[in-house]
Protein backbone atom coordinates (compact mmCIF):
# COMPACT_ATOMS: atom_id res chain seq x y z
CA UNK A 1 0.00 0.00 0.00
CA UNK A 2 2.46 2.43 1.14
CA UNK A 3 5.32 2.42 -1.28
CA UNK A 4 8.43 2.54 1.21
CA UNK A 5 8.03 1.23 4.73
CA UNK A 6 9.93 3.81 7.10
CA UNK A 7 13.05 2.88 8.96
CA UNK A 8 12.26 1.15 12.20
CA UNK A 9 15.07 2.46 14.80
CA UNK A 10 14.13 5.94 14.31
CA UNK A 11 11.45 8.00 16.66
CA UNK A 12 8.17 7.37 14.88
CA UNK A 13 7.06 11.07 14.17
CA UNK A 14 3.81 12.83 14.20
CA UNK A 15 3.30 13.02 10.66
CA UNK A 16 4.52 9.88 8.47
CA UNK A 17 4.56 11.46 4.53
CA UNK A 18 4.56 7.86 4.17
CA UNK A 19 1.36 7.16 5.24
CA UNK A 20 0.15 10.68 3.78
CA UNK A 21 1.09 9.59 0.55
CA UNK A 22 -2.60 8.14 -1.79
CA UNK A 23 -1.08 8.19 -5.03
CA UNK A 24 -1.08 4.56 -4.72
CA UNK A 25 -4.13 3.74 -2.77
CA UNK A 26 -6.59 1.82 -4.35
CA UNK A 27 -9.18 3.87 -6.34
CA UNK A 28 -12.29 2.13 -7.43
CA UNK A 29 -14.10 5.18 -8.72
CA UNK A 30 -11.58 5.24 -11.13
CA UNK A 31 -11.96 3.67 -14.77
CA UNK A 32 -8.96 1.44 -14.99
CA UNK A 33 -7.76 2.17 -18.77
CA UNK A 34 -9.03 5.58 -19.17
CA UNK A 35 -6.54 8.03 -20.65
CA UNK A 36 -7.32 11.97 -21.00
CA UNK A 37 -7.79 12.99 -24.22
CA UNK A 38 -4.54 14.57 -25.79
CA UNK A 39 -5.08 17.93 -26.77
CA UNK A 40 -1.65 19.30 -27.04
CA UNK A 41 -1.13 17.50 -30.75
CA UNK A 42 -1.42 20.79 -33.50
CA UNK A 43 -1.62 19.55 -36.95
CA UNK A 44 0.07 20.89 -40.00
CA UNK A 45 -1.99 23.71 -40.68
CA UNK A 46 -1.59 25.09 -37.02
CA UNK A 47 2.12 24.26 -36.71
CA UNK A 48 3.18 26.18 -40.15
CA UNK A 49 0.46 28.87 -38.80
CA UNK A 50 2.27 29.48 -35.50
CA UNK A 51 5.46 29.55 -37.19
CA UNK A 52 4.60 32.36 -39.29
CA UNK A 53 2.78 34.09 -35.88
CA UNK A 54 6.17 33.84 -34.80
CA UNK A 55 8.05 35.46 -37.21
CA UNK A 56 5.86 38.54 -37.63
CA UNK A 57 6.38 39.02 -33.87
CA UNK A 58 9.55 39.61 -34.31
CA UNK A 59 11.48 42.82 -34.15
CA UNK A 60 11.50 44.58 -37.85
CA UNK A 61 15.53 43.67 -38.32
CA UNK A 62 14.67 40.18 -37.29
CA UNK A 63 11.86 39.57 -39.11
CA UNK A 64 12.81 40.76 -42.76
CA UNK A 65 15.75 38.32 -42.28
CA UNK A 66 13.25 35.74 -41.03
CA UNK A 67 10.96 35.88 -43.77
CA UNK A 68 13.50 36.02 -47.08
CA UNK A 69 17.04 35.60 -46.02
CA UNK A 70 16.67 32.54 -43.46
CA UNK A 71 15.56 29.30 -45.33
CA UNK A 72 12.65 27.71 -43.43
CA UNK A 73 10.39 25.35 -43.91
CA UNK A 74 7.85 27.42 -45.17
CA UNK A 75 10.31 29.27 -47.97
CA UNK A 76 12.42 26.73 -48.98
CA UNK A 77 9.27 25.92 -51.87
CA UNK A 78 10.69 25.74 -55.10
CA UNK A 79 9.56 29.12 -57.22
CA UNK A 80 8.08 28.32 -60.47
CA UNK A 81 8.78 27.51 -63.32
CA UNK A 82 10.55 29.97 -66.25
CA UNK A 83 9.88 27.21 -68.84
CA UNK A 84 7.42 28.12 -71.48
CA UNK A 85 4.00 26.05 -70.01
CA UNK A 86 2.59 23.04 -71.46
CA UNK A 87 -1.83 23.50 -72.02
CA UNK A 88 -4.22 20.99 -72.19
CA UNK A 89 -7.30 21.05 -73.64
CA UNK A 90 -10.12 22.10 -71.28
CA UNK A 91 -13.02 19.69 -72.95
CA UNK A 92 -10.53 16.64 -74.93
CA UNK A 93 -7.21 16.62 -72.73
CA UNK A 94 -5.18 16.45 -75.68
CA UNK A 95 -2.47 19.04 -76.42
CA UNK A 96 -4.04 22.74 -76.71
CA UNK A 97 -2.12 24.76 -78.79
CA UNK A 98 -4.94 27.55 -79.09
CA UNK A 99 -6.72 29.68 -76.50
CA UNK A 100 -10.37 31.36 -76.92
CA UNK A 101 -9.73 35.04 -76.37
CA UNK A 102 -13.29 35.77 -74.67
CA UNK A 103 -12.78 33.12 -71.87
CA UNK A 104 -9.31 31.84 -72.15
CA UNK A 105 -10.44 28.24 -72.29
CA UNK A 106 -7.71 25.98 -73.91
CA UNK A 107 -8.38 24.15 -77.28
CA UNK A 108 -7.18 21.03 -79.23
CA UNK A 109 -8.79 21.86 -82.68
CA UNK A 110 -11.26 23.12 -84.59
CA UNK A 111 -13.49 20.57 -84.00
CA UNK A 112 -13.79 21.33 -80.28
CA UNK A 113 -13.97 25.27 -80.89
CA UNK A 114 -17.42 24.69 -82.72
CA UNK A 115 -18.07 23.06 -79.43
CA UNK A 116 -17.13 25.82 -77.31
CA UNK A 117 -18.14 28.59 -79.14
CA UNK A 118 -21.64 27.93 -78.33
CA UNK A 119 -21.87 26.84 -74.72
CA UNK A 120 -24.14 27.91 -72.80
CA UNK A 121 -23.47 31.07 -70.43
CA UNK A 122 -22.20 29.29 -66.81
CA UNK A 123 -20.78 25.73 -68.00
CA UNK A 124 -17.27 27.34 -69.81
CA UNK A 125 -17.30 29.36 -66.05
CA UNK A 126 -17.55 25.76 -64.63
CA UNK A 127 -15.05 24.00 -67.07
CA UNK A 128 -12.70 26.81 -65.96
CA UNK A 129 -13.09 26.25 -62.22
CA UNK A 130 -11.73 22.85 -62.72
CA UNK A 131 -7.98 24.20 -63.17
CA UNK A 132 -8.94 27.25 -60.97
CA UNK A 133 -8.85 29.64 -63.83
CA UNK A 134 -12.47 30.95 -63.85
CA UNK A 135 -13.33 34.40 -62.59
CA UNK A 136 -14.51 35.00 -59.15
CA UNK A 137 -16.57 38.00 -58.60
CA UNK A 138 -16.75 38.85 -55.15
CA UNK B 1 27.99 10.10 -9.83
CA UNK B 2 29.88 7.83 -11.59
CA UNK B 3 30.57 8.71 -15.10
CA UNK B 4 28.22 7.48 -18.01
CA UNK B 5 29.69 3.97 -19.37
CA UNK B 6 30.48 4.92 -23.37
CA UNK B 7 27.46 3.40 -25.23
CA UNK B 8 28.05 0.11 -26.90
CA UNK B 9 26.04 0.07 -29.83
CA UNK B 10 24.77 2.60 -32.66
CA UNK B 11 21.02 2.52 -33.46
CA UNK B 12 20.57 4.35 -36.98
CA UNK B 13 16.86 5.28 -37.46
CA UNK B 14 16.00 7.15 -40.91
CA UNK B 15 12.91 8.24 -40.43
CA UNK B 16 10.77 8.70 -43.32
CA UNK B 17 6.86 10.08 -43.80
CA UNK B 18 6.18 6.83 -45.69
CA UNK B 19 8.81 4.56 -44.00
CA UNK B 20 11.38 4.11 -41.02
CA UNK B 21 14.50 2.56 -41.85
CA UNK B 22 16.07 0.96 -38.64
CA UNK B 23 18.72 -0.85 -36.99
CA UNK B 24 21.66 -1.54 -35.24
CA UNK B 25 24.90 0.04 -37.61
CA UNK B 26 26.73 -3.32 -37.67
CA UNK B 27 24.15 -4.63 -39.53
CA UNK B 28 24.27 -5.07 -43.48
CA UNK B 29 20.34 -3.79 -44.00
CA UNK B 30 17.80 -1.87 -42.08
CA UNK B 31 14.84 -3.59 -41.08
CA UNK B 32 12.07 -1.55 -43.18
CA UNK B 33 8.62 -0.58 -41.40
CA UNK B 34 6.23 1.44 -42.27
CA UNK B 35 5.46 4.09 -40.50
CA UNK B 36 2.00 4.14 -40.40
CA UNK B 37 -0.89 2.46 -37.89
CA UNK B 38 -3.22 1.19 -40.40
CA UNK B 39 -6.64 -0.06 -39.76
CA UNK B 40 -8.05 -2.95 -41.98
CA UNK B 41 -11.76 -3.29 -43.16
CA UNK B 42 -12.63 -5.99 -40.36
CA UNK B 43 -11.73 -3.24 -37.97
CA UNK B 44 -8.10 -4.33 -36.78
CA UNK B 45 -5.55 -2.51 -36.08
CA UNK B 46 -1.80 -2.70 -37.14
CA UNK B 47 1.20 -0.84 -36.07
CA UNK B 48 3.73 -0.55 -38.55
CA UNK B 49 5.21 -3.72 -39.71
CA UNK B 50 2.40 -5.50 -38.36
CA UNK B 51 0.67 -5.31 -41.54
CA UNK B 52 2.88 -7.34 -43.58
CA UNK B 53 2.65 -10.28 -41.28
CA UNK B 54 -0.43 -10.21 -39.73
CA UNK B 55 -2.86 -8.77 -42.57
CA UNK B 56 -4.69 -10.74 -44.64
CA UNK B 57 -6.88 -8.14 -46.71
CA UNK B 58 -5.47 -5.55 -48.12
CA UNK B 59 -8.73 -3.36 -49.77
CA UNK B 60 -9.80 -0.53 -47.64
CA UNK B 61 -6.74 0.01 -45.57
CA UNK B 62 -6.97 3.50 -43.74
CA UNK B 63 -4.12 4.98 -42.68
CA UNK B 64 -3.05 7.43 -39.62
CA UNK B 65 0.33 8.62 -39.88
CA UNK B 66 2.40 10.63 -37.92
CA UNK B 67 3.91 12.69 -40.69
CA UNK B 68 1.37 15.27 -42.03
CA UNK B 69 2.46 17.32 -45.32
CA UNK B 70 5.97 16.45 -44.42
CA UNK B 71 6.04 17.51 -40.35
CA UNK B 72 5.89 15.33 -37.72
CA UNK B 73 2.68 16.54 -35.96
CA UNK B 74 1.47 13.14 -34.27
CA UNK B 75 3.53 11.99 -31.53
CA UNK B 76 1.15 9.75 -30.46
CA UNK B 77 1.03 7.96 -32.95
CA UNK B 78 4.75 8.10 -33.72
CA UNK B 79 5.31 7.00 -30.26
CA UNK B 80 3.17 3.72 -30.48
CA UNK B 81 5.55 3.24 -33.99
CA UNK B 82 8.98 4.07 -32.16
CA UNK B 83 8.00 1.34 -29.52
CA UNK B 84 7.87 -0.87 -31.51
CA UNK B 85 10.86 -0.35 -33.92
CA UNK B 86 13.29 0.14 -30.57
CA UNK B 87 12.12 -2.04 -28.45
CA UNK B 88 11.23 -4.67 -30.57
CA UNK B 89 7.39 -6.86 -31.09
CA UNK B 90 8.58 -9.05 -27.69
CA UNK B 91 9.43 -12.42 -30.27
CA UNK B 92 12.29 -13.85 -30.11
CA UNK B 93 13.11 -13.04 -34.07
CA UNK B 94 13.80 -9.40 -33.49
CA UNK B 95 16.08 -8.27 -30.40
CA UNK B 96 15.12 -4.75 -29.32
CA UNK B 97 17.68 -1.41 -28.27
CA UNK B 98 18.45 -0.93 -24.79
CA UNK B 99 18.39 3.05 -25.03
CA UNK B 100 20.55 3.36 -22.33
CA UNK B 101 23.49 1.97 -23.11
CA UNK B 102 23.13 3.09 -27.07
CA UNK B 103 24.04 5.97 -29.24
CA UNK B 104 21.12 7.06 -31.16
CA UNK B 105 21.44 8.56 -35.11
CA UNK B 106 18.17 9.86 -36.26
CA UNK B 107 17.98 11.13 -40.05
CA UNK B 108 14.85 13.32 -40.40
CA UNK B 109 13.56 15.17 -43.29
CA UNK B 110 15.47 18.36 -44.67
CA UNK B 111 13.88 21.57 -43.60
CA UNK B 112 12.42 20.48 -40.74
CA UNK B 113 9.96 23.36 -38.91
CA UNK B 114 12.54 23.87 -35.53
CA UNK B 115 9.07 23.08 -33.47
CA UNK B 116 9.01 19.33 -34.67
CA UNK B 117 12.53 18.76 -34.48
CA UNK B 118 12.56 20.01 -30.55
CA UNK B 119 9.59 17.92 -30.12
CA UNK B 120 11.74 15.12 -31.47
CA UNK B 121 14.70 15.95 -29.39
CA UNK B 122 12.82 15.36 -25.98
CA UNK B 123 11.03 12.81 -26.26
CA UNK B 124 14.47 10.74 -27.52
CA UNK B 125 15.92 11.97 -23.92
CA UNK B 126 12.89 12.18 -22.10
CA UNK B 127 11.09 9.41 -22.98
CA UNK B 128 13.47 6.64 -24.52
CA UNK B 129 16.68 7.87 -22.58
CA UNK B 130 19.54 7.04 -25.30
CA UNK B 131 22.60 7.28 -24.13
CA UNK B 132 23.90 9.49 -26.82
CA UNK B 133 21.93 11.43 -29.90
CA UNK B 134 22.82 12.67 -32.83
CA UNK B 135 19.90 14.03 -35.45
CA UNK B 136 20.52 15.33 -39.10
CA UNK B 137 18.56 15.44 -42.39
CA UNK B 138 18.66 12.53 -43.77
CA UNK B 139 20.37 14.29 -47.22
CA UNK B 140 23.70 14.50 -44.49
CA UNK B 141 23.12 10.74 -44.02
CA UNK B 142 23.23 10.07 -47.64
CA UNK B 143 25.93 12.34 -48.06
CA UNK B 144 28.19 10.07 -45.60
CA UNK B 145 28.10 7.30 -47.62
CA UNK B 146 31.21 6.54 -50.27
CA UNK B 147 29.75 7.24 -53.74
CA UNK B 148 32.95 6.93 -55.52
CA UNK B 149 32.72 3.29 -54.55
CA UNK B 150 29.20 2.82 -54.30
CA UNK B 151 27.43 4.21 -57.10
CA UNK B 152 30.12 5.90 -60.06
CA UNK B 153 32.54 3.02 -60.29
CA UNK B 154 30.16 1.42 -62.79
CA UNK B 155 30.00 4.73 -65.00
CA UNK B 156 31.53 3.93 -68.19
CA UNK B 157 34.30 5.79 -69.66
CA UNK B 158 33.35 8.09 -72.86
CA UNK B 159 35.25 7.48 -75.98
CA UNK B 160 36.42 11.02 -76.47
CA UNK B 161 38.34 10.78 -73.13
CA UNK B 162 39.44 6.81 -72.17
CA UNK B 163 41.03 5.88 -69.20
CA UNK B 164 44.77 4.89 -69.47
CA UNK B 165 44.92 1.53 -67.95
CA UNK B 166 47.92 3.28 -65.23
CA UNK B 167 45.34 5.69 -64.50
CA UNK B 168 42.43 3.53 -63.43
CA UNK B 169 45.05 1.53 -61.45
CA UNK B 170 46.41 4.04 -59.97
CA UNK B 171 43.68 6.72 -58.96
CA UNK B 172 41.30 5.77 -56.24
CA UNK B 173 39.24 8.74 -56.01
CA UNK B 174 38.71 10.15 -52.47
CA UNK B 175 35.72 10.61 -50.89
CA UNK B 176 33.85 13.94 -51.70
CA UNK B 177 32.82 16.58 -49.17
CA UNK B 178 30.32 17.74 -51.81
CA UNK B 179 26.99 15.73 -52.92
CA UNK B 180 24.00 17.19 -54.35
CA UNK B 181 21.40 15.34 -52.62
CA UNK B 182 17.66 15.05 -54.37
CA UNK B 183 15.41 12.94 -52.21
CA UNK B 184 12.19 12.11 -54.11
CA UNK B 185 10.23 10.61 -50.74
CA UNK B 186 6.51 10.64 -50.25
CA UNK B 187 5.90 14.15 -49.02
CA UNK B 188 8.27 15.89 -51.36
CA UNK B 189 11.04 16.00 -53.61
CA UNK B 190 13.65 17.93 -51.94
CA UNK B 191 17.31 19.13 -53.40
CA UNK B 192 19.79 19.35 -50.66
CA UNK B 193 23.32 20.48 -51.85
CA UNK B 194 25.58 19.51 -49.34
CA UNK B 195 29.05 21.93 -49.29
CA UNK B 196 31.95 20.90 -47.36
CA UNK B 197 30.38 18.42 -45.26
CA UNK B 198 27.43 20.49 -44.03
CA UNK B 199 24.23 21.03 -45.14
CA UNK B 200 24.18 24.49 -46.85
CA UNK B 201 20.26 25.68 -46.19
CA UNK B 202 20.23 28.46 -48.40
CA UNK B 203 20.05 25.68 -51.09
CA UNK B 204 17.73 23.42 -50.18
CA UNK B 205 14.43 23.89 -52.75
CA UNK B 206 11.38 21.66 -51.95
CA UNK B 207 9.05 20.41 -54.53
CA UNK B 208 5.87 19.28 -53.01
CA UNK B 209 5.25 16.50 -55.25
CA UNK B 210 5.92 13.40 -53.83
CA UNK B 211 4.91 9.42 -53.87
CA UNK B 212 1.51 10.61 -52.19
CA UNK B 213 0.89 13.25 -54.96
CA UNK B 214 1.40 10.50 -57.26
CA UNK B 215 -1.04 8.13 -56.07
CA UNK B 216 -3.94 10.59 -54.94
CA UNK B 217 -3.77 11.31 -58.64
CA UNK B 218 -3.96 7.89 -59.98
CA UNK B 219 -6.36 7.27 -57.89
CA UNK B 220 -8.54 9.96 -59.01
CA UNK B 221 -7.77 9.34 -62.57
CA UNK B 222 -8.60 5.56 -62.05
CA UNK B 223 -12.23 6.55 -60.04
CA UNK B 224 -12.83 8.83 -63.14
CA UNK B 225 -12.12 6.29 -65.60
CA UNK B 226 -12.52 2.76 -64.50
CA UNK B 227 -13.19 2.11 -61.21
CA UNK B 228 -14.03 4.18 -57.59
CA UNK B 229 -10.83 3.28 -55.75
CA UNK B 230 -10.90 6.03 -53.68
CA UNK B 231 -10.90 3.87 -50.42
CA UNK B 232 -7.75 1.75 -51.60
CA UNK B 233 -4.76 3.34 -51.28
CA UNK B 234 -2.74 0.33 -50.34
CA UNK B 235 -3.98 -1.24 -53.79
CA UNK B 236 -3.80 1.98 -55.92
CA UNK B 237 0.18 2.12 -54.55
CA UNK B 238 0.57 -1.24 -55.50
CA UNK B 239 -0.75 -0.13 -59.04
CA UNK B 240 1.77 2.64 -59.80
CA UNK B 241 4.61 0.79 -58.10
CA UNK B 242 3.73 -1.95 -60.99
CA UNK B 243 2.65 0.11 -63.94
CA UNK B 244 3.74 3.41 -63.98
CA UNK B 245 7.24 4.50 -65.67
CA UNK B 246 8.74 8.01 -66.99
CA UNK B 247 8.54 8.21 -70.52
CA UNK B 248 11.31 9.93 -72.39
CA UNK B 249 9.35 11.11 -75.27
CA UNK B 250 6.02 12.15 -73.43
CA UNK B 251 4.33 13.88 -76.60
CA UNK B 252 5.05 10.58 -79.02
CA UNK B 253 3.66 8.48 -76.63
CA UNK B 254 0.74 10.91 -75.81
CA UNK B 255 -0.24 10.38 -79.69
CA UNK B 256 -0.03 6.58 -79.75
CA UNK B 257 -2.22 6.69 -76.90
CA UNK B 258 -4.37 8.38 -78.75
CA UNK B 259 -3.98 6.88 -82.15
CA UNK B 260 -4.83 3.40 -81.00
CA UNK B 261 -7.99 1.98 -78.83
CA UNK B 262 -7.09 0.33 -75.70
CA UNK B 263 -6.95 -3.29 -77.04
CA UNK B 264 -4.31 -2.51 -79.90
CA UNK B 265 -2.23 0.43 -77.63
CA UNK B 266 1.20 -1.28 -77.45
CA UNK B 267 1.40 0.84 -74.56
CA UNK B 268 -1.80 -0.19 -72.77
CA UNK B 269 -1.23 -3.51 -70.20
CA UNK B 270 -4.00 -5.08 -67.48
CA UNK B 271 -3.40 -5.10 -64.21
CA UNK B 272 -5.17 -8.16 -62.17
CA UNK B 273 -6.46 -6.37 -59.33
CA UNK B 274 -5.85 -7.91 -55.85
CA UNK B 275 -8.49 -10.49 -54.31
CA UNK B 276 -8.81 -11.91 -50.91
CA UNK B 277 -10.52 -15.35 -52.03
CA UNK B 278 -10.75 -18.62 -49.60
CA UNK B 279 -7.40 -19.84 -50.66
CA UNK B 280 -5.77 -16.85 -49.36
CA UNK B 281 -4.66 -13.44 -50.62
CA UNK B 282 -3.73 -13.29 -54.44
CA UNK B 283 -1.64 -10.09 -54.69
CA UNK B 284 -2.51 -7.52 -57.28
CA UNK B 285 -0.44 -7.84 -60.61
CA UNK B 286 0.14 -7.21 -64.62
CA UNK B 287 -0.86 -9.44 -66.65
CA UNK B 288 1.06 -11.15 -69.17
CA UNK B 289 -0.14 -12.54 -72.59
CA UNK B 290 0.73 -15.91 -72.12
CA UNK B 291 -1.60 -15.84 -68.44
CA UNK B 292 -5.25 -17.07 -68.61
CA UNK B 293 -7.88 -15.04 -67.27
CA UNK B 294 -9.84 -16.16 -64.37
CA UNK B 295 -13.28 -15.80 -64.75
CA UNK B 296 -13.81 -13.58 -61.62
CA UNK B 297 -10.88 -11.65 -61.83
CA UNK B 298 -10.87 -8.11 -62.09
CA UNK B 299 -8.82 -6.28 -64.82
CA UNK B 300 -7.69 -2.85 -65.12
CA UNK B 301 -6.21 -1.50 -67.96
CA UNK B 302 -4.00 1.72 -68.09
CA UNK B 303 -2.66 3.19 -70.46
CA UNK B 304 -1.45 6.72 -71.08
CA UNK B 305 -2.25 6.88 -67.04
CA UNK B 306 0.92 4.61 -66.90
CA UNK B 307 3.26 7.71 -67.94
CA UNK B 308 1.06 10.41 -67.43
CA UNK B 309 1.11 10.32 -63.54
CA UNK B 310 4.88 10.48 -63.04
CA UNK B 311 5.02 13.24 -65.58
CA UNK B 312 3.79 15.79 -62.81
CA UNK B 313 7.40 15.32 -61.25
CA UNK B 314 8.56 16.89 -64.68
CA UNK B 315 5.49 19.16 -65.38
CA UNK B 316 3.70 19.95 -61.97
CA UNK B 317 1.67 22.76 -64.45
CA UNK B 318 -0.05 19.84 -66.00
CA UNK B 319 -1.88 19.68 -62.55
CA UNK B 320 -2.10 23.42 -61.58
CA UNK B 321 1.02 23.59 -59.38
CA UNK B 322 2.93 26.55 -59.80
CA UNK B 323 6.39 25.07 -58.78
CA UNK B 324 8.99 23.80 -61.23
CA UNK B 325 9.79 20.10 -62.40
CA UNK B 326 12.39 18.04 -61.25
CA UNK B 327 15.18 19.17 -63.36
CA UNK B 328 14.47 22.90 -62.96
CA UNK B 329 14.76 22.97 -58.85
CA UNK B 330 18.09 21.63 -59.53
CA UNK B 331 18.63 24.16 -61.54
CA UNK B 332 17.41 26.73 -59.56
CA UNK B 333 19.06 25.00 -56.06
CA UNK B 334 22.46 26.08 -58.21
CA UNK B 335 22.07 29.10 -58.77
CA UNK B 336 21.61 29.93 -55.03
CA UNK B 337 25.57 29.05 -54.96
CA UNK B 338 27.58 31.87 -56.33
CA UNK B 339 30.85 30.00 -56.84
CA UNK B 340 31.18 27.82 -59.97
CA UNK B 341 33.47 25.65 -58.84
CA UNK B 342 31.40 24.23 -56.17
CA UNK B 343 28.03 24.31 -58.63
CA UNK B 344 30.21 22.05 -60.98
CA UNK B 345 31.81 19.56 -58.10
CA UNK B 346 27.92 19.73 -56.94
CA UNK B 347 26.78 18.48 -60.43
CA UNK B 348 29.49 15.80 -60.34
CA UNK B 349 28.04 14.49 -57.68
CA UNK B 350 24.78 14.13 -57.41
CA UNK B 351 22.73 11.20 -56.21
CA UNK B 352 19.08 10.21 -56.21
CA UNK B 353 17.40 8.72 -53.24
CA UNK B 354 13.48 8.20 -52.25
CA UNK B 355 11.41 5.65 -53.38
CA UNK B 356 9.60 7.66 -56.06
CA UNK B 357 13.19 7.88 -58.25
CA UNK B 358 12.25 4.06 -59.06
CA UNK B 359 10.46 4.97 -61.78
CA UNK B 360 11.63 3.13 -65.17
CA UNK B 361 12.62 5.98 -67.05
CA UNK B 362 13.56 8.55 -64.50
CA UNK B 363 16.79 8.37 -64.62
CA UNK B 364 17.06 9.18 -68.93
CA UNK B 365 14.60 11.65 -68.48
CA UNK B 366 16.63 13.71 -65.63
CA UNK B 367 19.34 13.04 -67.29
CA UNK B 368 18.53 14.93 -70.19
CA UNK B 369 16.45 17.39 -68.75
CA UNK B 370 19.23 18.59 -66.55
CA UNK B 371 21.39 18.61 -69.01
CA UNK B 372 19.42 21.03 -71.35
CA UNK B 373 20.04 23.28 -68.13
CA UNK B 374 23.52 23.19 -67.24
CA UNK B 375 26.02 24.59 -68.52
CA UNK B 376 27.96 22.61 -71.76
CA UNK B 377 31.46 22.25 -69.90
CA UNK B 378 29.86 20.94 -66.84
CA UNK B 379 30.68 16.96 -65.92
CA UNK B 380 27.32 15.37 -64.60
CA UNK B 381 27.63 12.51 -62.59
CA UNK B 382 23.69 11.09 -61.54
CA UNK B 383 23.93 8.34 -58.93
CA UNK B 384 21.33 6.63 -58.88
CA UNK B 385 22.07 3.62 -55.85
CA UNK B 386 20.45 0.23 -56.15
CA UNK B 387 18.46 0.85 -53.27
CA UNK B 388 17.41 4.25 -52.95
CA UNK B 389 15.27 3.77 -49.84
CA UNK B 390 17.87 2.34 -47.54
CA UNK B 391 21.09 4.67 -49.38
CA UNK B 392 20.47 7.11 -46.27
CA UNK B 393 20.63 4.36 -44.01
CA UNK B 394 23.30 2.61 -45.03
CA UNK B 395 25.32 6.33 -44.65
CA UNK B 396 23.96 6.38 -41.22
CA UNK B 397 25.47 3.01 -40.29
CA UNK B 398 28.39 3.80 -42.08
CA UNK B 399 28.83 7.17 -39.95
CA UNK B 400 27.78 5.25 -37.15
CA UNK B 401 31.40 3.11 -37.35
CA UNK B 402 32.99 6.42 -37.22
CA UNK B 403 33.47 6.46 -33.24
CA UNK B 404 35.76 9.30 -32.98
CA UNK B 405 33.72 11.76 -35.72
CA UNK B 406 30.28 10.60 -34.18
CA UNK B 407 31.28 11.67 -30.77
CA UNK B 408 32.16 15.06 -31.67
CA UNK B 409 28.77 15.80 -32.78
CA UNK B 410 26.44 13.96 -31.02
CA UNK B 411 24.74 15.05 -27.81
CA UNK B 412 25.32 12.95 -24.71
CA UNK B 413 22.34 12.77 -21.93
CA UNK B 414 24.37 14.35 -19.56
CA UNK B 415 24.48 17.28 -21.76
CA UNK B 416 20.64 17.34 -22.46
CA UNK B 417 20.36 17.08 -18.73
CA UNK B 418 22.73 20.25 -17.90
CA UNK B 419 21.81 22.61 -20.75
CA UNK B 420 18.37 21.34 -22.25
CA UNK B 421 16.97 21.33 -25.61
CA UNK B 422 18.95 24.15 -26.34
CA UNK B 423 22.30 22.41 -27.01
CA UNK B 424 20.99 20.02 -29.93
CA UNK B 425 19.52 23.49 -31.57
CA UNK B 426 23.37 24.43 -31.30
CA UNK B 427 24.73 21.30 -31.72
CA UNK B 428 23.09 20.43 -34.96
CA UNK B 429 22.89 23.34 -36.34
CA UNK B 430 20.06 25.47 -37.80
CA UNK B 431 19.15 27.18 -40.87
CA UNK B 432 19.71 30.73 -39.62
CA UNK B 433 22.40 32.58 -37.64
CA UNK B 434 20.14 34.47 -35.60
CA UNK B 435 19.06 33.38 -32.60
CA UNK B 436 15.39 31.60 -31.75
CA UNK B 437 14.03 31.12 -28.64
CA UNK B 438 12.12 28.38 -28.19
Amino acid sequence: MAPATPPSNTAAPAFSLFDADITSAPKPFRKPGHKTPSRRIKNAKQIAADEMKRIQSLPDESRSAALMDTPTYLNVEAPPSVMPRKWWCDITGLKASYRMPNNGMRYHNKEIYEVIKHLPPGVDQQYLQLRSANVVLR
Amino acid sequence: MAPQPQPTSVFVLDNGASEIKAGLASSPSPTIYPNAITRSRDRRVFIADELYTQCKDFSGLVYRRPYEKGHLTNWESEKVIWDRVIYGDGSSSSDGVRPEETAFILGEPSAQLPVCSANTDQIVFEEYGFATYFRCPSAFLVHENDHNEALYQTEEETDAQPLAESTKKNTKLLKSDTTLVIDSGYSATVVTPIIENKVYHAGIKRLNIGGKLLRNYLKETISYRHYNMMDESYIVNEIKEHCCYVSTKFAADLEICKKFSLAKNPLAIEYVLPRASASGFRAGHVRTKSEASEPDDQILVLANERFSIPEVLFHPSDIDIAQAGVPEIIAQSLNTIPDRDVRNLLLANTVFVGGSTKFEGFKERVSSELQALTPDDAFLRLGFPDDPITYAWQGGARLGQQKARLRSLQVTKKEYMEYGSNICLQKFGRPAKDDREL
